[in-house]
């Protein structure tokens, strides 16, 4: 199932995250394949990434087909996080 | 008792979540540590996307912040896993977080409040030890 996705890909890239942010700078990433190192410390060595966009949802909808076939998948973003975050957000 | 680590140099505190779809598809995230936060956030696309829909959700929700006002809506996750424990049926406010932001998650006091947790800053990490809370609360 998976050469078969990978040969649907125009480029399969596994990338390791900083080759990553270097390619797609501040840009949402969607990963699949992720070699973990620590999953829970976001450590990995590569990845496939299967789509990018500066638009969140857009690279969710374009690679959703896709990733139908895999069981788990990530997304990312390459960027700089704004810190202006909401100190107290309530229901 | 688990140790997560973090930048230390990064202008917000990022963690991996991972939230499971209904079928058990699994989506991994990049969370910010949001103890402010009465609720554990992920943006409604990638509940969506994992197989959720609002109908499923349990609440609407109004959410204020310095950004303005923003809907949204509680819903209960078949699983959710952050700071190496994992929790079933758990429930989190799935509310659009501004595109800019570069977040898709934020992980609240909805799930905070399980663990006793230590935030080392110097060294980038966080201690969590879990403590006996009904989860279902």
């Amino acid at each position: 199932m998976m050469s078969e996705l990978q040969a649907a890909l125009p480029v399969p890239e596994r990338l390791t995250w900083s080759e990553i942010c270097q390619r797609y700078p501040d840009e949402w990433v969607v990963l699949i394949e992720t070699k973990w190192i620590d999953a829970d410390n976001f450590e990995f060595n590569t990845a496939l990434v299967l789509g990018h966009s500066i638009n969140h949802g857009e690279v969710l909808r374009r690679t959703r087909p896709l990733r139908e076939h895999v069981m788990e998948s990530g997304i990312y973003f390459t960027g700089c996080a704004t810190p202006l975050v909401p100190s107290a957000l309530q229901p | 008792m688990t140790v997560t680590r973090f930048d230390p140099g990064a202008a917000l505190i990022f963690l991996l979540g991972v939230v499971w779809g209904p079928r058990d598809r699994q989506q991994d995230l990049r969370l910010v540590f949001g103890p402010g936060s009465a609720e554990t956030i992920i943006a409604p696309d990638v509940l969506d996307d994992i197989g959720y829909t609002a109908r499923q959700g349990e609440a609407i929700t109004v959410t204020r912040s310095v950004v303005g006002k923003e809907s949204g809506y509680l819903i209960r996750v078949a699983r959710f896993r952050a700071l190496g424990f994992e929790f079933t049926d758990f429930r989190v406010n799935a509310l659009d977080l501004p595109e800019r932001y570069g977040i898709n998650g934020l992980l609240g006091l909805g799930f905070l409040r399980h663990f006793n947790y230590e935030v080392r800053s110097g060294e980038g990490r966080i201690r969590a030890e879990r403590i006996d809370v009904d989860v279902s609360k």
